[in-house]
């Protein structure tokens, strides 16, 4: 047993199965360098795990007053320090329940069609992570999948907060929060989807020329799902904005458009760029 | 009994006030370990102190340091992802702490009575590693807690435990 094995870590922990903390207990029965090892970590989280700190008495009152003084001027307000996934409220996705059940059974439900992007499952995963947000529970941040959207995907704008990111297979879902409490989608899927086919299959929805490649949209009620393929990647955003108020704020513009079509040039170009479909 | 707000707690579920009078010092604990100073650990607190405060009705009864700490942790990572994605200086909102001036005394106690020197060590790990320890260590949720809250399978929730460790290690030697 050399020093990288993380079962000593483990067997410290009492995380092992018993086959493993056999081996470890064999391990030691035979090493010294072994038994040294594990004193030493054993020590070590001994003194991590010991070591309380205990804040002044005017830190506990300034945390606790700040607390309270949020609460009371307004509950549902962003605290005076971060952001905060519990503190998010769109009520609008209550409603969005029914639209998927519709949606899923047009599309045929989870895994019922192999066309990309299917629209009912991303619906479906974009509900289920904010209805996690909205009740005030916490999701966790795939960091991977944090990176590879941040790092790898399109130019997010500074002004939508990243709030949660997950990688399933090729799909990344990342989703982020606007200043005005739009809490939208984002999804990026390995190859081209066929807009059409899309359309077809919703029975809903429009296809925008976008200068050479095209986007597919549709407000479903509560729900708005675009849609843009090309460069090998497809890209789904889902929120409770209307697309194309979600695709200028994706692409930083500053005013809102009214409508879809509308002001498309401003919105294909500033698109265009941060998707990398045109080049 | 009912808390300061007049509300009545269902069976199991702990008040508000008695988290803050009862584990503050231990959210504090795992804020610091993770945040690495005073005043970023208090704002992780109390804006966790705030999530807590208005999540309560969420919360089942199980491990409440477990819950307590996987929101600290929470709070933790989001402001550290912000901070590496959009770097800017915030303007204080609280006027106490612009016109504070010098520390209190007990503040200059308490900070003086930190063992820095552990706090130096386990700041200088990768992010991932130190958050793994500390919930570990600090705040003693198991690898299948910390792989759920991490978001990571639990082998690697086990590789960062070790590797963090060797790091500390290598460091206090």
């Amino acid at each position: 047993m050399n020093i990288d094995d993380d079962r000593l870590s483990a067997y410290l922990d009492d995380e092992l199965a018993s086959a493993e903390r056999d081996e470890v207990d064999t391990a030691l029965a035979s090493d010294p360098a072994v038994q040294s090892l594990l004193a030493e970590l054993a020590e070590m989280k001994a003194v991590f795990g010991s070591s309380m700190i205990e804040p002044s008495r005017t830190s506990i009152n300034r945390m606790i007053g700040a607390v309270e003084r949020a609460d009371e001027q307004n509950p549902l307000a962003p605290s005076p320090v971060v952001d905060s996934a519990s503190r998010r409220r769109v009520p609008t996705f209550a409603a969005i329940a029914a639209s998927v059940v519709i949606i899923a059974s047009v599309v045929g439900g989870v895994g019922g069609t192999a066309s990309i992007p299917a629209i009912g499952d991303l619906v479906a995963r974009h509900e289920a992570a904010a209805s996690v947000l909205d009740s005030g529970a916490e999701l966790a941040m795939n960091d991977d999948a944090m990176h590879e959207m941040m790092d790898e995907g399109p130019s997010i704008p500074d002004v939508l907060d990243l709030t949660y990111a997950d990688q399933d297979g090729s799909l990344v879902h990342a989703v982020f929060e606007s200043p005005d409490g739009v809490l939208l989608s984002l999804f990026r899927q390995d190859g081209d989807a066929d807009l059409n086919e899309i359309g077809t299959e919703m029975g809903t929805g429009e296809i925008i020329d976008m200068g050479g490649h095209e986007m597919w949209a549709s407000d479903m009620g509560e729900t708005h799902v675009a849609v843009i393929d090309g460069d090998g990647f497809t890209w789904t955003i889902i929120g409770n904005a209307e697309a194309d108020h979600m695709m200028i704020m994706m692409s930083d513009l500053p005013g809102r458009s009214p409508s879809i079509g509308e002001r498309i040039g401003d919105v294909t170009d500033a698109i265009i760029r941060p998707f990398r479909l045109g080049n | 009994m009912a808390d300061k707000a007049g509300r009545t707690p269902e069976p199991g579920v702990p008040t508000w006030d008695g988290i803050a009078r009862d584990h503050l010092r231990f959210m504090y604990s795992v804020a610091y370990r993770l945040a690495g100073n005073q005043s970023d650990a208090e704002d992780v607190v109390q804006e966790a102190l705030l999530r807590v405060k208005r999540g309560l009705e969420s919360y089942t009864p199980g491990s409440l340091q477990g819950w307590l700490a996987r929101i600290v942790t929470n709070v933790f990572l989001d402001e550290t992802r912000r901070r590496k994605r959009r770097p800017q200086t915030h303007l204080p909102d609280d006027p106490d702490r612009v016109l504070a001036g010098a520390p209190g005394a007990d503040e200059v106690l308490a900070m003086e009575t930190l063992p820095d020197h552990l706090q130096r060590t386990i700041s200088s790990l990768p992010e991932e590693f130190r958050t793994a320890v500390v919930l570990c260590d600090v705040a003693g949720l198991s690898y299948a807690e910390i792989a759920e809250q991490s978001g990571v399978p639990v082998g690697t929730v086990r590789s960062r435990i070790h590797r963090g460790r060797l790091q500390l290690r290598e460091v206090l030697s």
